[in-house]
């Protein structure tokens, strides 16, 4: 083999590649748009923002009753909180119509309906001998695209109706006990209402680990990179099988160039447009995460182990690659079996999904794709992980499918 | 009108039998939905456990009982939170884990030892001496200690219920009390009207009504009722942007250029290959409707669902006349191909819900993409149960991205 001829055919494929507006397009162009748009849209779907502002409507119904209306004051709790904290958690509105609060909820503009019966305060008389032997039902009528505030407003309803049922219950009580005390039934309510809970609830927040926030660039860069150095990979080699079927590898071999020499180069390049790839995709991608605000480097700051997964990682998808197209029969054949097996190792190796970690996306089923190896190392390392285990599975990939590609793919570019 | 359909049916015919076509527009589109549907069926919301540790007095153990009761309410299927009692391990479900309490040094360091490692979300401390300290009008706190990295929004929602445990547990103990000193009544009197409120307790009077504005208690936006649209739309682009490839590979093979020379009008070519291309999208979102049907998708209004599937596939195959007009040779044409419908499809909330983005991605999803209106669409249909009218504003829009593309194809389009 000519070490010379294999380096000068490395030299001009990886020109003609760098060089051609609409390969780069495929190649850089569309990862770093795709990392954008996950860098973006996932900038404040995973947070630590407490909740705020929980748009709430308040339809009250109620009739009131001789000497009250507990259905006002439940309006009245959400709509002028009685707390600084509760008001801010909350905005609450009171609507007249029960129909045009459940679609303010069905589209979306609010994450709860709390509807109050006519007879609510009729029914929650303590003095009636009927007390607590019917329920009294209130709707909550809540927006599923809401998953988190609607419970929020849910408990602090309940929270509220414990402590209004609790009036009421200990009022009737009170007057089993002694009937005589339903003359001072005003004032035993009004020192239930504001008797101070023997119980206090204090939340503590562990800060013994390291704050895990989610950086979104951290995970999309490296899973985007990866998954188009797949198709980078896939190219390249499909280029080798279309100089086939346009008669330029045939001229080549008239030269005075052996097979191996010819191969060696147009492998090599693919592989060194791989690294390239990589390495220029991680430039921008962690330049793009710094103007985006990230907290800390996208692709971490160990250099040297960085350069060696993207080495190993552009190796074990040159082996995939190969191996896929030398099972093609044709150069459409290739494209479309490549396509459709990349998209699937992307599917399972997290691509299109927004993990939030490092974690395989669909359990053991994701360790087959190569696409979450390689993933996954850039997040280890960025997490300050050395990824070994990740380093040795993808050469193992590597190797296994480059010497079954190889051998299938020089049988296939026999001329 | 013959002729037309005849190149309609004859590319169509040609594309069919090709395996790569059966491949990329059926086989992977299916395997994607299916994989992005279980994988957001699963992530979205997920059961968190919350461990108590207490004394075993009967107000600890109502407390217990009554928080199980707030975290077994579930929200569109699903369970927020479940206690997990470290002080009585039997009364468990798997679910909590507690397999290694029996060798642990203490149940403090288990439950501590369960906060680092993040098992659990939350741990919940009552004071051994809970009931005594209640009964004879002491204080008492209670702490929730909450492992890092656990959002503040569902720390949010445990507060809420507990306050809410204790509005009800704490405040018939405070009103007991407040009427004992009331009438100034003895120990006596205190114990009957507290042991009378939780008689009435026992049958809370007030119930809440539960209801979601959802079908089939799924959250929209997850699930199969998502991706199997989103991903079938995303597959069509691709199907759709093809034809730019298709042209530029027959003006190649010099197949077009026959085709020209017949006496056929360039105006039916031109329509024939559309049609072909619009029947074979139609084809792979009838097969992912039909694949959605089989895993128990329920599609809502069926004209609606017929509505959008055939608006959206005419709009994409409008945007395959446009980016046909616009590549020059196949190589562009296929980087077209693959890049304009892996943009538009995050954009148009292909891959997952637009609503957990930010604002502004919203807007230019809608702006970008008719995947966007397209999704709308599917999920008023699937999840809320809306009807064709509620759909005609996405349905316009999309015929407006249609009308877009359509007149620039033609507009800049040439055969040769």
């Amino acid at each position: 083999m000519d070490i010379g001829k294999v380096l000068l055919i490395i030299r001009l494929n990886v020109v003609r590649w760098f060089t051609d507006p609409t390969g780069l397009a495929f190649l850089l162009l569309a990862p770093f748009i795709l990392t954008v748009i996950f860098g973006f849209a996932f900038s404040g779907a995973v947070n630590d923002v407490p909740l705020k502002d929980i748009p709430v409507v308040v339809v009250n119904q109620d009739r009131g009753a001789q000497f009250s209306n507990f259905g006002a004051q439940l309006e009245a709790f959400f709509t002028q909180p009685p707390d600084e904290s509760l008001a801010k958690l909350i905005k609450a509105e009171s609507l007249e119509d029960a129909a045009e609060a459940r679609e303010r909820v069905q589209r979306g503009k609010a994450a709860a309906a709390i509807i109050i019966p006519e007879d609510f305060s009729e029914r929650l008389n303590a003095f009636s001998p009927t007390f607590g032997e019917q329920k009294i039902t209130l709707e909550f009528y809540s927006d599923a695209a809401s998953p988190i505030s609607a419970p929020v407003v849910n408990a602090i309803l309940r929270e509220f109706l414990n402590r209004f049922t609790n009036v009421n219950i200990a009022l009737s009580a009170a007057v089993a006990q002694n009937p005589l005390l339903l003359a001072r039934a005003a004032e035993i309510a009004e020192r239930v209402a504001n008797a101070e809970l023997p119980i206090a609830l204090s939340v503590t927040q562990g800060a013994q680990a390291r704050r895990v926030l989610f950086e979104p660039l951290q995970v999309f860069a490296p899973s985007m990179s990866v998954f188009f150095l797949g198709f980078a990979v896939a190219v390249g080699i499909v280029q080798i099988i279309m100089e086939k079927e346009n008669g330029t590898l045939q001229r080549m071999l008239v030269s005075p160039t052996t097979r191996s020499t010819i191969l060696a180069g147009l492998m090599g390049a693919t592989y060194i447009n791989g690294v390239l790839q990589l390495i220029l995709l991680i430039i921008a991608t962690g330049a793009l995460g710094a103007l985006m605000g990230s907290q800390s480097p996208v692709w971490g700051t160990d250099v040297p182990a960085l350069l060696l997964v993207v080495l190993v990682v552009a190796a074990a998808f040159m082996g995939v690659g190969t191996l896929i197209v030398s099972l093609a029969k044709n150069r459409v054949q290739a494209q479309a079996l490549s396509s459709a097996i990349l998209v699937v190792f992307g599917v399972l190796g997290g691509a299109f999904f927004a993990t939030g970690d490092a974690s395989a996306p669909l359990g053991p089923v994701s360790y087959i794709s190569p696409t979450f190896w390689g993933s996954n190392a850039f997040v280890q390392l960025t997490g300050g992980t050395f990824p070994a285990l990740h380093i040795v599975v993808l050469l193992g990939i590597g190797i296994v499918t480059f010497g079954i590609g190889l051998r299938l793919f020089s049988q296939r570019v026999e001329v | 009108m013959r002729r037309i359909l005849d190149i309609a049916f004859t590319q169509l015919l040609v594309q069919l039998s090709e395996r790569g076509t059966w491949i990329t527009s059926f086989v992977v589109p299916v395997f994607v939905a299916v994989m992005i549907g279980i994988f957001s069926s699963t992530t979205t919301i997920q059961t968190q456990r919350i461990d108590v540790l207490h004394g075993g007095d009967p107000l600890a153990l109502q407390f217990v009982a009554l928080l199980r009761q707030e975290g077994a309410k579930k929200t569109v299927n699903v369970q927020l939170f479940e206690v997990c009692d470290l002080s009585a391990p039997q009364t468990n479900g798997t679910f909590c884990q507690l397999e290694g309490l029996e060798r642990a040094e203490s149940v403090e360091a288990f439950m501590s030892q369960r906060l680092e490692s993040r098992l659990t979300s939350g741990a919940i401390t009552l004071p051994s001496d809970f009931s005594a300290a209640l009964n004879n009008g002491q204080k008492v706190n209670i702490e929730l200690r909450v492992p890092s990295g656990v959002p503040q929004q569902f720390i949010q929602t445990v507060q809420g219920y507990t306050n809410a445990v204790i509005a009800r547990l704490g405040g018939a103990v405070a009103a007991a009390q407040a009427i004992k000193t009331a009438v100034s009544g003895d120990q006596a009197f205190y114990e009957r009207v507290y042991a009378q409120m939780l008689a009435k307790w026992e049958t809370d009077p007030i119930e809440i009504r539960e209801a979601t504005n959802t079908v089939g208690g799924q959250l929209p936006g997850t699930g199969f009722g998502h991706s199997i649209p989103g991903i079938g739309s995303m597959f069509v682009l691709f199907s759709a942007t093809a034809l730019a490839q298709l042209f530029a590979t027959e003006r190649r093979n010099n197949t077009l250029q026959r085709l020209i020379s017949t006496p056929v009008p360039r105006s039916h070519i031109l329509a024939g290959k559309l049609i072909g291309q619009f029947l074979l999208c139609l084809l792979t979102f009838g097969v992912m409707i039909a694949v959605g049907t089989l895993i128990g998708v329920s599609w809502g209004d069926p004209l609606g669902i017929a509505a959008v599937v055939v608006f959206f596939t005419l709009c994409a195959t409008a945007l395959g006349l446009a980016t046909a007009a616009v590549a020059r040779t196949a190589n562009q044409a296929a980087t077209l191909g693959f890049l304009i419908p892996m943009i538009m499809a995050p954009l148009g909330g292909a891959w997952w819900t637009l609503d957990i983005t930010p604002q502004f991605m919203q807007v230019l999803g809608h702006v970008v993409s008719p995947i966007a209106w397209s999704q709308d669409a599917f999920t008023k249909l699937i999840y809320y149960n809306a009807g064709f009218a509620e759909i005609v504003p996405n349905l316009l829009i999309l015929l407006l991205f249609t009308a877009v593309f359509f007149g620039f194809g033609v507009w800049r389009f040439r055969l040769e």
